[in-house]
């Protein structure tokens, strides 16, 4: 294949298939690892599988032990055997894949490892018509990130080498691990690479869901109306694990949850609920109210932290009425360790339409149900017709936007109960995505992967996200610093965690939702 | 996966007609009384969501079964109304002809806390029911929802009538794999597509849909910057479709593929000739060039007789030669590959899995679109005139 021209294809046009990206390869550093092993390859077999993926497409998997090209190949095999949602393996599209594949043996702080790179690129441009077109994802301990872009970029390889051709790079989270850090890293990556090729990957948040919120508010008009501090009482963020820390205690001890899910996952949410309505459904437009919506968090002083903040760690218990260990008795974890695996927080969105609407927002391990849920709690009516026995246990309006299991919404009202007298009951309205549509949510890590090659960003975080969610986790984490350690641990696992939470949300008049 | 299903028959009072208001009352009283738990005796909410109205004409009983069979799989994905039309065959009538029937199903175990469900009504026609089947159409769609028809066999399309019945909808899905005479029954498609345009309904036909991964692999091999020369060069394309023993040969997939190229790069016909297996179809593109354009068959199962098995294109351009090969493969075929060579090497391989082989997922995509597919009628307004001129070869 020599001749390249750049004639535009009629037949492209119209046609009913998703867009498909450019021929380009991807290098994965860690290739080894478990995040490979377990998401990425799955997650790029299946998109190849599903023909998504454009013709030429190529790995380069980086790491230190040592692999020939056929090894790599073979233990990818057993990886997609093992985790992808596509069984059994198609030989004809693992073929075609599986020649795609390379693998590369070095310490990243290889100096000469990075030409060997470069040339191994050039020569599957060449043989596989890739045009120059890369992504590096960081699949490495995070201690790692800043090594690699220094090298890449001293090898000339975080430039594109034309103006067709296009280098882009994914960053893996944690990012940071407080503001400092976090403005650090940011620094560290754009002095090699330009914001507009960095993709801050958090995989929680899928497209699916983002778009399904974003479709729900800015799609509809009977809601955008009342989505303000005139009808709204309250909302709630739940993200609740019956799991624990599984095997990565040593990685926890260090994180926590404040770190682990709420920086990113749960301000995400937050962020997406808040927005005002983007002028284009784009990466920037979209981003940009996102971002407004984090900057207005209503700053909080260290020495406040507890009026709106607390944490809680795990003790033993039982889950589906298995006994299961506390959080101190896991592996690799301290056995006086005072990290969280709990926290529930109050917010306030200091604007216009969320001015003293306050945002619960909550995460634990070993809760009693895996759960991710955002309710918004509606205003009771002015006027309280219904009393008494007509009106007992009837729940204020809800509208819970569910996203796992069961992705889907529902809204609570009241109605009457059929009969001679006046009974008032809740009853819930609600549909779910899966089975009203016929479909299944592509996988997180698909659709991510996907839209870096595509070169769409919206569901990265840019940088200036990263950064305004960091400032008031941060400040949380200095209150906490501040303090004498808790007295943890302070629930039993299998519980909706410590009393204190419930204290906490009981002081406003409120209770959480046992979602 | 556990179902929850409870269902009601309505016998046919001899001498009337369908009552679409026992039928309605029937399934709100359905609703009413049906079981909230599952087999464990926990409390499900059944959650009944409604996207479209799909009714199901089916010629004959074993037709119908298969339709059944189909719809109870979609039904985990498919929280809408089904309503099954059956023709009754002439000689099952008397006292053992069916009324209707109303049932209300639901799957547990998709979701953890909700069992989506749906209606699926099912109701014994009399054969030769065109003229009454607007009047059951329209009362019996939900309100404000697309209400699809999928004829499953021959459609009549020409009989006037038809166009009443697919009016009576929003989208009319045929297919012209099950055609009687698959080739003078492309032009009364395009015929009916005619009388169609500017009215609120759709005509779409499930083979053409079936081109899709073909379309797909094709715009692919061009997509790639090195093989895009040979499209405007291409000299000789062999499609080869499957052929099950003595029945005719159908060749819709063909010329609707054919149709779509030639659409898009505006090729023209120029002649045809007749060749012991199937014919072949001399188009000149743009610059004049002829390309030969082969219809072959090749002995195969019945499950894909009509359906392409394997397409080849040939390109020549001063010095420089390529073939590209698109053949289905893989488990159940239900993949599609792509080799292209030069006379010293292979170039690229390239394979996907598509859904679209699938009849259940070609379903679905159907009931996903409403919007008319300029595509198609594009495809169709050309593999029409092309029909009309092997027709001779066909019949
Ligand atoms: N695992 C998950 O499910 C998951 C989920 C979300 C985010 N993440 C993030 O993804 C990243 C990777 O996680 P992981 O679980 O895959 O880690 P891991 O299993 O520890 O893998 C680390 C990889 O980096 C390679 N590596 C480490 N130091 C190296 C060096 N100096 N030179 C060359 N290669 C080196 C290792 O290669 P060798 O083993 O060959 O030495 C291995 O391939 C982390 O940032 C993590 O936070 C992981």
């Amino acid at each position: 294949m020599t001749r390249a021209t750049t004639l535009l294809n009629p037949l492209r046009e119209g046609l009913r298939l998703e867009r498909i990206p450019d021929p380009c390869v991807m290098v994965i550093f860690g290739a080894s690892g478990d995040l490979t092993r377990r998401k990425l390859i799955p997650a790029l077999y299946n998109l190849a599988y599903d023909g998504l993926l454009p013709p030429g497409f190529s790995i380069v998997g980086y790491a230190r032990r040592a692999m020939a090209d056929d090894e790599f190949r073979a233990s990818m095999r057993k990886a997609v055997e093992r985790f992808s949602r596509r069984q059994p393996i198609d030989e004809d599209v693992w073929q075609t894949f599986a020649r795609g594949l390379f693998y590369l043996e070095a310490d990243f702080s290889e100096v000469r490892a990075y030409d060997r790179l470069g040339e191994l690129l050039e020569r599957i441009d060449r043989e596989r018509g890739t045009g120059g077109n890369r992504i590096f994802y960081l699949a490495t301990p995070p201690d790692a990130y800043e090594l690699i872009v220094e090298r890449l970029g001293e090898a000339g390889l975080s430039h594109p080498s034309d103006r067709n051709s296009w280098v882009r790079l994914i960053v893996e989270k944690p990012f940071g691990r407080d503001l400092q850090s976090a403005i650090e890293l940011n620094e560290h990556l754009l002095r090699f690479f330009q914001e507009e090729q960095i993709y801050r990957i958090d995989h929680y948040l899928g497209k699916e869901t983002v778009q399904n919120i974003l479709a729900l508010r800015f799609a509809n008009t009977i809601f955008e109306p009342i989505w303000n501090r005139n009808y709204i009482d309250h909302v709630q963020i739940t993200v609740a694990e019956s799991i624990g820390i599984e095997e990565r205690g040593g990685y926890y001890e260090r994180a926590g949850a404040l770190r682990d899910m709420v920086q990113n996952h749960m301000l995400q949410l937050l962020s997406v609920i808040a927005m005002e309505p983007p002028i284009a459904f784009e990466a920037d437009p979209v981003r940009d109210e996102k971002v407004k919506a984090l900057r207005a968090i209503r700053p909080i002083r260290p020495e406040e932290v507890d009026a709106i903040a607390v944490r809680g760690q795990y003790g033993p218990g039982f889950i589906g009425g298995q006994p299961v260990p506390g959080y101190r008795e896991e592996p690799k974890v301290d056995p006086n360790s005072q990290t969280e695996t709990y926290v529930a927080l109050k917010l306030f969105i200091d604007n216009w339409r969320w001015a003293d609407v306050p945002f619960y927002v909550r995460t634990g391990k070993r809760l009693p149900r895996r759960v991710t849920e955002i309710a918004l709690q509606f205003k009771q009516v002015p006027h309280r017709l219904f009393t008494g026995p007509a009106a007992a246990g009837l729940e204020p309006n809800t509208l819970v936007i569910r996203i796992q299991p069961d992705e889907g919404v529902s809204l609570n009202i009241a109605a009457k109960a059929p009969g001679p007298r006046v009974r008032l009951r809740t009853v819930s309205m609600g549909f779910l995505y899966g089975t009203s549509f016929l479909v299944q949510a592509p996988d997180a890590y698909e659709r991510l992967l996907l839209d870096c090659m595509l070169g769409d960003s919206t569901l990265f975080t840019r940088r200036d996200e990263t950064e305004a969610a960091w400032l008031p986790i941060t400040r949380i984490l200095q209150g906490w610093a501040e303090q004498p350690p808790p007295r943890f641990p302070n629930y039993d696992a299998g519980t909706w965690g410590p009393a204190e939470a419930d204290d906490f949300i009981a002081r406003d008049g409120r209770r959480w939702r046992r979602p | 996966m556990a179902e929850l299903q409870t269902r009601r028959l309505l016998p046919r009072v001899e001498g009337t007609t369908i009552d679409v208001d026992a039928i309605e009352r029937e399934l709100a009283d359905l609703w009413r009384s049906s079981g909230r738990f599952d087999a464990r005796g926990v409390e499900v909410a059944l959650s009944r969501t409604s996207v479209l109205t799909l009714f199901v004409y089916t010629i004959d009983s074993a037709r119908a079964e298969q339709a059944k069979e189909l719809i109870d799989q979609l039904s985990s994905e498919h929280p809408s109304r089904v309503v099954l039309l059956t023709a009754m065959d002439q000689k099952a009538s008397g006292p053992e002809q069916p009324g209707a029937e109303v049932s209300i199903q639901c799957k547990l175990g998709v979701a953890e806390r909700y069992a989506p469900c749906y209606e699926q009504i099912t109701i014994g026609m009399p054969a030769n029911a065109l003229d009454l089947l607007p009047s059951l159409l329209i009362p019996l769609a939900l309100p404000d929802l697309p209400s699809f028809l999928w004829w499953m066999g021959p459609p009549p399309l020409d009989d006037r009538r038809f166009l009443r019945v697919a009016r009576a909808v929003d989208r009319v899905i045929v297919d012209s794999l099950d055609f009687t005479r698959p080739v003078h029954d492309l032009v009364l498609t395009r015929r009916l597509y005619n009388q169609l345009r500017g009215q609120d309904t759709v005509l779409s036909d499930l083979n053409w849909a079936r081109i899709t991964p073909w379309q797909e692999m094709t715009a692919r091999i061009f997509d790639v910057p090195q093989s895009r020369w040979a499209l405007d060069a291409l000299t000789d394309v062999w499609v080869v479709s499957g052929r099950f023993e003595h029945w005719p040969a159908n060749p819709s997939q063909a010329l609707l593929y054919l149709g779509w190229m030639a659409s898009r790069l505006g090729w023209e016909f120029d002649d045809a000739m007749s060749r012991p297996e199937g014919c072949c179809l001399c188009m000149k593109d743009a610059a004049g060039q002829r390309i030969e354009w082969n219809i072959c068959f090749e002995p195969y199962a019945a499950r894909l007789h009509g359906h392409l098995l394997s397409v080849r294109f040939q390109a020549r351009q001063g010095g420089e030669q390529a073939t590209f090969t698109i053949a289905r493969g893989g488990l159940e075929r239900g993949t599609v590959k792509l080799r292209a060579q030069n006379e010293q090497q292979v170039l690229l391989e390239y394979a996907f899995h598509h859904a679209l082989f699938d009849l259940r997922r070609l379903l679905v995509r159907e009931l996903q679109t409403l919007a008319a597919d300029p595509l198609y009628e594009a495809a169709l307004r050309e593999a029409e005139g092309l029909a009309s001129l092997v027709e001779q070869w066909f019949a």
